[in-house]
């Protein structure tokens, strides 16, 4: 190996091991699953939280993107942040197993590995957002 | 410049694009928006108006005020749609008079989104607008 074709192999391999994203798990999608889009929409008050319950098929990743955070009234965004978190009902609440603190976004924000049957997504404000907030989730399973 | 050095500058320029922070930077050519349309319609005093469209790869989603009459400062802005009704759960807005340059840019994943241009409070009458819309 000539010493130009090993400095371009280095720096391609010192690139791909400093670009990886820090605290983001990479999901490989098991071949030949069906996954599902649905959406979680609601009003929650200052300080308050909401969760939706839905059903996964067969394990597998289920992908969360907070969409909107808006000002029930007006309808303008609002550029703060709600802790999103997906997990497994268990009594009155959804105990989240993955969670994350994000601004609305169009791109998935948590990404959590789903047991087969009933999972949960809740949606809460820690910091008390100037409410009632409106939310719009979009989020996918299998 | 031989084929393994031309090969390591591309490389060395793709890695260090793809390690930026700044997200408003396109990071890959996947980021660069390949299809546009012009929302152009009119409303009256405190209206909105809201179109659909699809982002069928990740990418910038980039929307310019190209125009408005007469020349006020009007809202828009982009989200996705409110399931079982017209509106747009709104991700992101600003409130402009018409420009030349991309006045919102944000990064989308594939699916169906919104526009949504409203009166913002400045305007007395009828209003026409175009509105630029780039995306992937």
């Amino acid at each position: 190996m000539t010493a130009w074709r090993f400095l371009a192999v280095a720096a391609v391999a010192v690139l791909a091991v400093s670009c990886k994203d820090n605290g983001t798990a990479t999901v490989t999608s098991p071949t030949g699953v069906t996954f599902s889009t649905e959406y979680f929409s609601n009003v929650i008050e200052s300080g308050g939280s909401r969760f939706y319950s839905f059903k996964v098929a067969t394990a597998g990743p289920v992908t969360v993107t907070l969409a909107s955070i808006t000002n029930a009234d007006s309808g303008l965004p609002l550029g703060r942040p709600l802790r999103v978190g997906v997990g497994r009902p268990a009594g009155t609440g959804c105990p989240a197993q993955t969670s994350a603190l994000v601004q609305a976004a169009l791109t998935t924000q948590v990404t959590h590995l789903a047991p087969e049957g009933v999972n949960c997504i809740e949606i809460a404000d820690p910091s008390g957002l100037p409410g009632p907030i409106r939310f719009a989730i979009r989020f996918t399973h299998p | 410049m031989t084929p393994v050095r031309t090969a390591l500058a591309v490389a060395l320029l793709v890695g260090l694009s793809a390690c930026s922070n700044d997200t408003s930077t396109p990071v890959s050519p996947t980021t660069v928006p390949s299809t546009s349309f012009t929302y152009a319609t009119t409303f009256t005093v405190n209206g909105a108006v809201t179109r659909t469209f699809d982002q069928i790869s990740t990418g910038t989603v980039s929307m310019t005020l190209t125009s408005v009459t007469p020349d006020v400062a009007l809202g828009f802005g982009v989200g996705i749609p409110r399931i079982g009704s017209t509106g747009c759960n709104l991700t992101r807005s600003v409130v402009v008079k018409a420009g030349t340059t991309p006045q919102l840019s944000l990064t989308a994943e594939p699916g169906l989104y919104c526009v949504r241009v409203w009166d913002p409070g400045t305007i007395t009458d009828r209003v026409s607008f175009s509105l630029s819309v780039q995306h992937n």
